[in-house]
């Protein structure tokens, strides 16, 4: 006999749109400071929508999509940066794959005993034309309290 | 306690309005354990916004605020079809309740059409 476990879940997307010259952070409180979560699975994808837009790109890590799962006092339990869901190639084909179900958290999960934050930041987008273009950060969290 | 057996769904639907949630199918039990989802929208359509991050929203019912799950689609310049699908699978012991019927929402309505459809397989018991 096995436990069932009900969980949550939260997608937390950013959009930024282009002329954007600073970072954008999001910090989502999915169990605040003093309570419970278990952290079971998520996945995640960035996206830039125009074949000539560097902003999301490996000339630094400042330059991708970072998500981190924080504690209620701000202490990073756990860090990645989201791959890329761009345009295929020059003529803008739409969007070129990525993976779904990302990360399966072994055994039972993270247990963040107090408070499980989520915070992400997108890199500037600072211009436009094929250069444009919304750029963005997407990742579905599912947890437990 | 067991899952049991995994149940599907498949339903091809031609999501006519942006931003306006269509229940999925009016057959489909309200009340279910969410246990995966794949979607595939079969049409890329420059009108849907060349430059723009559109999104597909999966909600528990027809006026909750926030979605359950919510994916990523973008278009290209000319119309040809992209590899805009996506997936989410639970693991293990774990599974979603959905106590109001699966409604799909997306933020724009070129990704399907009456000849190529949205195409949406549910994983529930």
């Amino acid at each position: 006999m096995s436990q069932l476990y009900k969980c949550r879940s939260k997608p937390i997307v950013s959009i930024v749109d282009e002329s954007t010259a600073t970072s954008t952070t999001v910090n989502e409180t999915l169990a605040p400071s003093g309570t419970r979560a278990c952290l079971r699975s998520f996945s995640g994808f960035s996206a830039c929508t125009k074949h000539e837009n560097s902003s999301i790109s490996s000339a630094a890590t400042s330059t991708l999509v970072s998500v981190e799962f924080q504690d209620g006092s701000a202490v990073t339990v756990f860090k990645f940066y989201l791959p890329v869901f761009p345009p295929s190639d020059i003529v803008d084909l739409g969007g070129n794959g990525g993976f779904g179900s990302g990360l399966h958290i072994p055994g039972p999960g993270i247990l963040f005993d107090d408070g499980l934050i989520v915070k992400m930041v997108v890199p500037p987008n600072p211009l436009t034309g094929d250069n444009g273009g919304q750029i963005c950060g997407l990742v579905d969290v599912v947890y437990s309290v | 306690m067991s899952l049991g057996y995994c149940k599907t769904f498949v339903k091809e639907i031609d999501v006519t309005s942006a931003d306006t949630r269509t229940e999925l199918d009016a057959t489909l039990p309200d009340r279910f354990k969410f246990l995966g989802l794949t979607f595939f929208p079969s049409r890329d359509d420059p009108a849907a916004g060349l430059g723009t991050v559109n999104q597909c929203k999966i909600f528990n019912g027809p006026t909750s605020s926030d979605p359950v799950m919510t994916f990523l689609m973008l278009t290209g310049s000319i119309n040809v079809l992209a590899s805009n699908q996506g997936n989410y699978v639970m693991f293990d012991d774990t599974y979603l309740e959905f106590d109001q019927g699966l409604y799909v929402e997306v933020t724009n309505a070129e990704f399907s059409d009456a000849g190529s459809p949205f195409v949406l397989t549910l994983m529930y018991t």
